[in-house]
Parts: C-alpha cells; sequence; structure tokens
C-alpha cells in the first residue's frame, strides 16, 4: 500500500496494534504486518516518532525492560486515553467507509445519463 | 550481548545527530539499536552480512530518521528553558519577600545610609523583577500555545528563536534584579557586622546569586543546544 496513505492514519494503526498488550517498536511493526496481511509493511524508522508523539499526547506510556537477550528495550502500552481515541478512530473510520462503500455502491447502480 | 559494529555504528550517528538533547539521544539510541539487533536476529541467517546491511537499509539514513523528531524536540527544549527560567522568577519572589519579613521579624530598621540606597535601588530592583515576571509569564505562554508542526520549516524555527530570546531577556533582567538586590542588602549587612540577624539575608541573597546565574546559565546552554538542532534542520 502507498506510503503516503498510511502516514496519515499511523497514529490509528498503532494504536490498534498495541490492543492486543503491550510491545516495543519493532514488535508493533511486526504486528501491523501480520495483522494487515502484509498489506501494510512501512518503512521501518517511521514508527518512532509515531510512538513518541503518541506518548507526549498521553495515548502511550512506556518502560524500559531487559529482553530476554539481555538488550534494553523499550516497551509500549495503550493508555484509556489511547484507548479512548483509539475507539474515536475506528468510529471515524466506519462513517468514512461506510461512505465511501454507499458512494462507490451508488455510482455502480446508478443508470447512465442521457442528455436529450 | 553486545550490539555488533554496523548496528552500534548507526546507533552513534542517531545519537550524535540528536546530541542537542541528550536524553533523547540515548533513548533513542538504545530503541534503534534493540530494533535493528531483533531486526537481524529475526532473519533466517542473522549471520549473513548482506542481511545486517539489508536491515539497516530497511531502517533509513540515520540524518533522516533524527530529523523526524526535530519539531518536538526543539519545541521540548524551548517549553523546558520557559518553565525553568518561571521557576527562578519564583525562587528569586520567595528569597526577596522572605527577607523583607524577616526584616521586619527581628525589628531591623533601616539606616539612613540604606534608606537612601534603597530610595535609588528599589525602584530598579522592582522594575527589573517586573520585566522578569512579565518576560517569563510572556515566554511560558508563547511556548505553551505553539504546536510542533510535523515537518520542520522556517517559521517554526523564527518561533524557537523567539522564545529562547524571551528566555534570556528573562535571565538578563533576573540578574539586573538580582545585582540591584546585592548592592541594597550589602550595604546593609555591611553595616550590621556579624550579626547572627544577618544570616537569614545573607543566605536568601546567596539563593538569588544562584537561581539568577543558573538561570543564565541554564539559557546560555539551551541556546547552544538550539543552535546545533537548528543544523540538524538546515
Amino acid at each position: 500500500m502507498e506510503g503516503e496513505m498510511l502516514k496519515g492514519h499511523l497514529d490509528m494503526i498503532v494504536l490498534a496494534a498495541l490492543v492486543g498488550g503491550p510491545a516495543h517498536g519493532y514488535g508493533i511493526i511486526q504486528e501491523i504486518k501480520r495483522r494487515s496481511g502484509g498489506a501494510f509493511d512501512l518503512p521501518e524508522g517511521t514508527i518512532y516518532p509515531t510512538l513518541h508523539r503518541l506518548e507526549k499526547a498521553g495515548h502511550l506510556a512506556s518502560h524500559w525492560t531487559t529482553a530476554k537477550s539481555g538488550r534494553k528495550r523499550r516497551v509500549y502500552k495503550m493508555t484509556r486515553r489511547g484507548e479512548r481515541a483509539l475507539s474515536d478512530h475506528r468510529a471515524l473510520w466506519q462513517r468514512f467507509a461506510d461512505a465511501i462503500g454507499g458512494l462507490f455502491g451508488e455510482k455502480a447502480r446508478a443508470p447512465a445519463r442521457t442528455h436529450s | 550481548m553486545r550490539p555488533r559494529e554496523p548496528i552500534a555504528e548507526f546507533g552513534s550517528a542517531v545519537a550524535r545527530e540528536l546530541s542537542f538533547d541528550p536524553r533523547l539521544a540515548r533513548r533513542l539510541r538504545a530503541e534503534v539499536e534493540d530494533h535493528l539487533q531483533e531486526a537481524v536476529a529475526d532473519r533466517a541467517d542473522p549471520h549473513d552480512e548482506n542481511r545486517l546491511a539489508e536491515v539497516i537499509c530497511a531502517f533509513g539514513d540515520p540524518r533522516a530518521f533524527a530529523r523526524q523528531f526535530l519539531t518536538t524536540a526543539l519545541l521540548s527544549l524551548a517549553r523546558r528553558a520557559a518553565a525553568v527560567t518561571a521557576l527562578a522568577v519564583i525562587g528569586m519572589f520567595g528569597a526577596m519577600e522572605a527577607r523583607a519579613a524577616w526584616y521586619g521579624w527581628v525589628n531591623w530598621p533601616a539606616s539612613d545610609h540604606v534608606r537612601a540606597a534603597n530610595a535609588i535601588g528599589h525602584p530598579v530592583d522592582r522594575f527589573a523583577f517586573m520585566l522578569a515576571a512579565a518576560f517569563a509569564l510572556s515566554t511560558l505562554a508563547y511556548v505553551i500555545t505553539r504546536r510542533a508542526p510535523a515537518h520542520f520549516h522556517a517559521t517554526f524555527g523564527w518561533e524557537i528563536g523567539f522564545s529562547v530570546k524571551l528566555n534570556a531577556a528573562v535571565a538578563l533582567a533576573l540578574m539586573s534584579a538580582m545585582a540591584t538586590e546585592l548592592v541594597l542588602t550589602g550595604v546593609r549587612l555591611f553595616e550590621a557586622g556579624l550579626d547572627a540577624r544577618a544570616l537569614v539575608p545573607f543566605v536568601s541573597l546567596m539563593l538569588e546569586v544562584v537561581v539568577a546565574g543558573g538561570s543564565l546559565s541554564y539559557i546560555l546552554i539551551m541556546m547552544s543546544r538550539c543552535s546545533r538542532a537548528l543544523r540538524l534542520a538546515a
């Protein structure tokens, strides 16, 4: 899918990827790829500004943990505010998708205009 | 396990680009190195050098990566500086009020010399302090109402520069107020000599020197960091 198309929806995509529980940056990218059936294959560096922005907005919280390998790892989880924001995004997206679906459906059913 | 060399180099490059915000630089360096290590380990053959290069390439250019944090980091620096100068104003106000209250409490009347010095010094001190308070409030209101754009642009750079100048004005006004206080309290302490009553004014005066000097040093550091950050935007 077009990268530019995804950029406008990154906040919603990242929040949705964290519904299953806390994850680190690479884990979030993998989750997005897996749940979108490989359609959303984001450039890897693009996720971090979004994570930091969402954290500043209070939609995510993060803390350091130690990975099995012994490396320091920053893990992100959704906050209550993030859950509310995702719910708003979801409702907005549903309305948008319904409207586009209706538009496409109507277009397909619309009779050809004739000029008399 | 230590990060493999190209990954550590990439992490260092990211940290270097973000050196204007050491806390952010440290955090992103650790996050990026962990990300790249994980991505390499996820590949079929993690020891294949080509795969390592592929992983780094997929992540992107360190400068371009760092640039994505520029606007939020700059705004955060400007907000931190405004908060520090506002706290400095409050700290100085507290020290001045404590000293004035102490003079009343220990019944320490001003001598003729002190009154003469106060007649000139007090209006200067008051004006400088009011100026500092007004600038500090304006700076806080200004930086709180700014928003970090998705991409850096000249107008945003100007806004950050303006907030730094406002902060510098606060620090200079605080230094002027502190210098005046230093003279006025100095005259009183000189007259009192080694008197136990002088302890509170002396300590409060030292506190003012530390607060005003500290805020000026902090603003100078912020100015240097902002100019380093603006180089990343170029």
